[in-house]
């Protein structure tokens, strides 16, 4: 299979000469033998799609269990062959809960982050591009979010305007953004200064297509990599969220609700109601982690493991 | 450096002034006020006036930031609404608890995931090697309110070793060995995500130190391994990482409210979350003042520090 993909320097090769990308093709083969070879980062991705599917098929998957069908003569039971993760509190199948669960547990990062990049795109791009007092102000900002703890803000932001879905991911994309804004910023400034966008900005670019034709796509590889954690991170305080109960609601099943109503359980000794839920938490940022880590090796193999 | 340390120090004014705007904005346009969270939502408007005017709720948002700020200023944080005390003597009680919590788990996951990197970095892609990034990658992976359940689940509900509530056991009298039973499983749990983290950078600063020429150059002219490891490549691994002492507080801050609220202990995280809950503004609102100005005092210290660990470092 790789070798069909190795690079052909045919139509690439027409005169394009304001354009970087001529390399592009070659550098996407390498990339993804390199990804491929990296076993852990394979692995991430088999499981993240395993995880994703069972989201999407929830009610096959569950089979057919309404998740918040109230049971209480089945109240906390532990796994068996009825309910393969036991019951909770009401009853309700464990199991059938983590699979609908999945649904807006692995959402929320993926929506969340598209805000955080859109945002941090921005930000990042405006202040490397046009530097000086621009630059001053918007890193100082983004410095200013970023130094402070985000959970606290999380909390009080979340429990004022309301847990809603909405709100939520909202709130977790208008946060996660300052990383992903100095890291652009950081490629602008190395970028800005090179050969083929003086040629771009001689030629008579404007600046939002300097920025958006010339620099943003050498500087795709970082940010890349950035969100790829970022839905890690977003998936994380969610299910804090949830978790400290100032998230989403009962009945909602999310891994972090579930958690929640578990905690109070955990004394009593029953495990099944905490231990399932929490353990598909970490199978998914487990499985991001390793993705987002073998996309860095890919895209840098000189750049070590951090 | 003196003026260096003046400069940060001013620097940090605004900085602090927009992050108390916008939580007190935030905080005060949203709907439901604590009046309707005491009185519940069936209340009759004109209890619900009498409460806010009662706690200033009334005035204009930028006259209550104004009186806000004019009281802090003076020391003073407000009275909670909840407790009808001094928010401060709530603070003071809930303070000591988060730092040493934070602390603690900021140095063990320091001494901790520098030796595991140093280990890992010694005898890199070996099995130890593996085997000590695959628990590190782990680790990091655990959100840390699950491993704090998991560790109640294991030794407190299966084992029956250790007390899972609060700093000290209720009623019996004070002794060390109490605290240490109650604090050993909050900090182990904050402590392995930070080893986590700790560990992959070093060993990431101390491969890259270790093939530096100059070590190369210190084996060369028959140095012992040790001198060379400690003296020339861990000295410099370490360099960069100093950076990041700043940078990890927040997310520790973040670690403990979690922690604090799995193990019933009474720092600013659980004091936060409860005040949120009841609307207890003055409350929220140091909480949030004080754990920003933590997070800055803390950068503060990281760049001095780079400074005393790095003397080609000068302050300007």
């Amino acid at each position: 299979m790789a070798a069909l993909r190795e690079p052909t320097p045919g139509p690439e090769a027409a005169p394009r000469p304001l354009v970087a990308a001529d390399d592009a093709a070659p550098r996407r083969s390498l990339f993804w033998r390199r990804f491929r070879r990296d076993r852990l980062a394979m692995a991430g991705l088999g499981m993240l799609t395993l995880l994703y599917l069972m989201a999407i098929f929830a009610p096959v998957i569950s089979g057919h269990v309404d998740p918040n069908k109230l049971n209480l003569l089945d109240a906390l039971q532990g796994p068996s062959a009825a309910h393969i993760m036991g019951t909770d509190e009401y009853g309700r199948d464990i199991w059938a809960r983590i699979v609908y669960g999945a649904r807006i547990s692995l959402s929320v990062g993926l929506i969340s982050v598209s805000i955080a990049l859109t945002i941090g795109i921005a930000i990042g791009s405006l202040a490397g591009y046009f530097g000086g007092f621009v630059d001053a102000l918007l890193m100082r900002f983004t410095d200013a979010v970023l130094a402070f703890p985000i959970l606290f803000i999380l909390i009080t932001v979340v429990a004022v305007v309301g847990p809603s879905l909405f709100n939520i991911f909202a709130v977790i994309g208008l946060t996660a953004w300052p990383g992903i804004a100095r890291l652009v910023r950081g490629q602008f400034l190395s970028l800005r200064e090179r050969d083929f966008v003086e040629s771009a900005r001689a030629a008579g670019a404007r600046p939002w297509r300097v920025i958006f034709r010339h620099i943003l796509p050498n500087a795709v590889a970082p940010v890349i990599v950035a969100a790829t954690l970022g839905v890690a991170g977003a998936m994380l305080f969610e299910a804090a969220l949830d978790f400290l109960g100032v998230g989403l609601q009962p009945p909602t099943a999310t891994w972090g609700t579930i958690l929640n109503a578990g905690q109070g359980y955990v004394l009593a000794g029953d495990w099944w109601f905490t231990f399932f839920p929490g353990l598909f938490l970490v199978l998914a940022i487990l499985s991001i982690n390793a993705i987002g880590d073998g996309l860095q090796e890919a895209f840098n193999p000189r750049a070590l493991r951090r | 450096m003196q003026r260096y340390l003046v400069k940060r120090l001013v620097g940090a004014v605004p900085l602090l002034f927009f992050i108390t705007v916008i939580s007190f904005a935030i905080i005060h346009l949203a709907p439901g006020g604590p009046a309707e969270i005491y009185l519940g939502t069936s209340a009759n408007p004109e209890s619900v006036a009498q409460i806010n005017h009662a706690l200033g709720l009334d005035q204009p948002i930028y006259l209550q930031y104004v009186k806000w700020m004019f009281a802090l200023l003076h020391g003073n944080f407000g009275t909670s609404f909840t407790t009808g005390q001094p928010v401060i003597q709530d603070i003071l009680q809930a303070l000591p608890v988060t730092l040493y919590l934070v602390g603690s788990a900021f140095i063990l996951g320091w001494l901790i995931g520098i030796a595991v990197g140093v280990a890992e970095a010694l005898k890199p892609y070996t099995r130890l090697d593996y085997l000590l990034t695959v628990v590190s990658f782990v680790l990091i992976s655990i959100p840390v309110f699950y491993l704090g359940l998991l560790l109640i689940l294991f030794f407190t509900v299966y084992l029956g070793w250790l007390p899972s509530i609060g700093m000290v056991t209720q009623g019996a009298p004070f002794s060390f060995l109490d605290l240490a039973r109650h604090m050993v499983m909050p900090v182990a749990a904050l402590t392995a995500v930070e080893v986590g983290f700790r560990a992959r950078f070093v060993r990431a600063s101390m491969l890259e130190a270790l093939s530096e020429d100059f070590i190369r150059t210190a084996r060369a002219k028959g140095l012992t391994g040790t001198v060379v490891v400690y003296k020339h490549a861990l000295r410099n691994a370490l360099l960069p990482l100093v950076t990041l002492f700043g940078l990890a507080l927040p997310a520790l801050f973040g670690g403990s409210v979690l922690i604090e609220n799995v193990f019933s202990l009474p720092g600013i995280g659980r004091l936060q979350v409860s005040a949120v809950f009841a609307r207890d503004y003055p409350t929220v609102m140091a909480v949030n003042t004080i754990a920003a100005v933590l997070v800055v005092v803390g950068n503060l210290l990281a760049d001095l520090m780079y400074g005393w660990v790095d003397p080609r470092i000068r302050y300007s």
